[in-house]
């Protein structure tokens, strides 16, 4: 009953209108080649300053659900994942671009994609308020456990180099420490400067890392026109592919969901795993590659499976699900709103709300990819010169506009430069972003269990939630290597 | 540059920023009595997992015969990061539309991929609109103060 309030909430005309602007900007975005779903998250944040906690995370959640969706279509169009979670799509997706069925595939991917993210979001209210409760039994050793678990699997995941994952990791949890001790109140790394006093603003940091210096590779690479020659007139796929990518779709919307729920496992990983896992299980394997259905159909319902996904732990836990959820978490504190299960004592309006628009954001891709696909076509081929400067005057915007202070803008334009040799240097981006929001709860956490536990860090292992996530935590460290030793034993890659 | 030289650069300025980070960490306050591992205890294991890391990442770079280069910058991205810097520097006295509208015209023109004498009208009513719509938009819908420099009679 209380859900079907907060769909009438989600429904009223103000926040409905604010979600189509959010899903259309978020399809745009994520159709574009450079620009991400994180980052057009990140970019948009601040036109929801401004905006109540619901309002402001139903557009969010708007633009990152179009902008997975919208990957696909110069995936499939172009053969260039519009998002780095449609690359698997792109395998499969190009090959019915050159047998001219480009539309068939948009057809495909959009269906899928909605089962995808509509599973996700069912679970995502049944799960949530589960964990949430469990979560409430969680004190500070679990809690500091859990981010110890959600360090390894970042380190453990990003990035082509393990090594230099562990490293944007760890120069997260250090910029991290800059600001106020979460203990003490005395303030740390400020070098003097008041404005350090209470520590970077994450906004900013995020801006700058995952925008600005994209603005910069733009300028210095150059930003190609996207050409798009195939004429698509309907996309609306027929009911032998709905047959044939259904099954296919649906299993791939759970295994999208439970990456999504890992903590630090994002959209492009649940892409790859939906694609093989259908590979794997297929009775034609042999197809994929040329073009087969269940191969388009898997990535997408994959990729979009993990955007709810994703908020279950940062809802429940305040531990990020992916990037995207990082930037989230920032937005629900710039309300005023601290995830964790408390969240679901304290704001649960806010709670349900944020499931029912994770609903309807689903339901607007489906329509606005189903109907107005010509016209994204159309936009995708605007001159390559616009939206970059465009997108350098937003970040400056977004990073200002926070709390109107020009020391941010300057905070942000340093670590862009820095996210800018990090691109080059093939420094993976998310880990530092997951690390600023994972620090500080590990360390808090670890300080208090341990002046719980006068100093011995027994505590960590005597009480079992604790044990298990410690246990995780050294699976996830020793996956690589357990990895390369299975696959030398079965002789097949995981 | 070669990416292999890049990465040990990386790992020098790695290795100096844990290093400040360590030492800095002396300079933290404790409460009296306090019994946990204090505010150092955590900025300090990281800046040692930072040291290491980069040790780590010298000795496999010297190890492989990478031989892949990379081109860190060109004049493009110069002249893109000096806009930048200026657009901060006057950002408050010039005002926010006078400041992007220069920046946007820069950077349209660093980025066209064809000639400027089609290309301009497009790009000058982009550079004068964009700044215009968004100060709406921000300034006047969302109540945002963006400085209004030089045009503050105007906002």
């Amino acid at each position: 009953m209380v859900f079907f309030q907060s769909l009438l909430t989600i429904l009223h005309p103000s926040i409905l209108l604010v979600m189509i602007i959010g899903s259309i900007g978020g399809i745009v975005i994520g159709a574009m080649p450079g620009l991400t779903s994180v980052m057009g998250v990140t970019l948009l944040l601040p036109f929801t300053y401004g905006m109540d906690a619901t309002t402001g995370m139903a557009m969010l959640l708007s633009i990152s659900f179009g902008a997975i969706y919208g990957g696909s279509i110069t995936a499939i169009l172009i053969g260039t994942p519009g998002t780095p979670a449609s690359a698997a799509t792109m395998i499969e997706g190009r090959q019915f671009a050159a047998r001219g069925e480009g539309g068939r595939a948009l057809g495909i991917s959009t269906v899928s994609s909605w089962v995808g993210g509509t599973i996700s979001a069912i679970m995502l209210i049944l799960i949530a308020p589960q964990l949430a409760k469990l979560a409430l039994k969680f004190g500070a050793p679990e809690y500091c456990t859990l981010c110890l678990f959600g360090l390894t699997i970042i380190a453990s995941i990003s990035g082509k180099s393990l090594l230099k994952g562990a490293i944007a990791g760890f120069l997260g949890l250090l910029i991290s420490t800059i600001g106020i001790d979460p203990m003490t109140g005395f303030s740390r790394f400020a070098f003097g400067n008041i404005n350090l006093y209470s520590g970077l603003q994450t906004v900013p940091l995020m801006i700058g890392l995952f925008a600005i210096s994209q603005v910069f590779v733009n300028l210095k690479d150059g930003v190609e026109q996207n050409v798009i020659t195939q004429k698509v007139t309907s996309i609306l796929p027929s009911w032998s592919d709905l047959k044939q990518s259904l099954p296919v779709a649906i299993r791939s919307g759970f295994i999208g969901t439970f990456i999504g729920i890992i903590p630090a496992a994002g959209a492009d990983i649940a892409a790859f795993v939906s694609y093989d896992v259908a590979k794997k299980l297929s009775k034609h394997p042999e197809a994929f590659g040329t073009g087969c259905i269940e191969g388009l159909a898997a990535p997408e319902a994959g990729n979009n499976g993990d955007t709810s996904g994703a908020l279950v732990p940062m809802l429940t836990l305040g531990v990020p699900g992916d990037a995207t959820a990082a930037v989230l978490v920032g937005a629900l504190t710039l309300h005023g709103l601290q995830p964790g299960p408390t969240l679901f004592t304290k704001d649960i309006v806010v709670v349900n709300n944020i499931f029912a628009s994770a609903l309807i954001a689903n339901l607007l891709f489906l329509i606005f990819g189903l109907l107005g696909i010509r016209v994204f076509i159309k936009i995708i081929q605007i001159k390559p010169y616009i939206l970059t400067p465009i997108i350098f005057v937003l970040c400056i915007i977004g990073s200002f506009a926070l709390r109107n202070n020009i020391f941010d803008v300057g905070a942000m334009l340093v670590i862009s430069v820095i996210g800018y040799f990090f691109v080059y240097l093939e420094i993976p981006i998310a880990p530092i972003v997951l690390a600023l929001i994972l620090g500080p709860m590990f360390e808090s956490n670890m300080r208090r269990s341990l002046l719980l536990s006068k100093g011995s860090f027994s505590i960590f292992f005597t009480r079992p939630i604790s044990l298990f996530f410690i246990l995780l935590a050294v699976i996830s460290l020793l996956w690589p290597i357990l990895r390369k030793k299975l696959e030398k034993e079965t002789g097949t890659s995981l | 540059m070669k990416l292999k030289h890049l990465n040990l650069i990386f790992s020098g300025v790695l290795i100096v920023l844990a290093g400040i980070f360590f030492f800095y960490a002396d300079t933290f306050k404790m409460l009296p009595g306090q019994a946990d591992i204090g505010p150092k205890a955590f900025p300090r294991f990281v800046s040692v997992v930072i040291l290491i890391l980069a040790i780590l990442l010298i000795i496999t770079e010297l190890k492989k015969n990478d031989q892949t280069k990379v081109q860190l910058f060109n004049l493009k991205f110069l002249i893109g990061l000096v806009t930048a810097v200026l657009y901060f520097l006057l950002f408050k006295t010039v005002g926010f539309v006078l400041c992007s509208m220069a920046s946007i015209f820069i950077m349209e023109v660093l980025l066209l991929n064809e000639p400027f004498k089609k290309a301009w009208p497009l790009v000058t009513a982009v550079a004068i609109l964009a700044p215009i719509v968004i100060q709406l938009i921000f300034g006047v819908a969302l109540k945002v103060p963006l400085p209004a420099g030089l045009l503050s009679f105007l906002f």
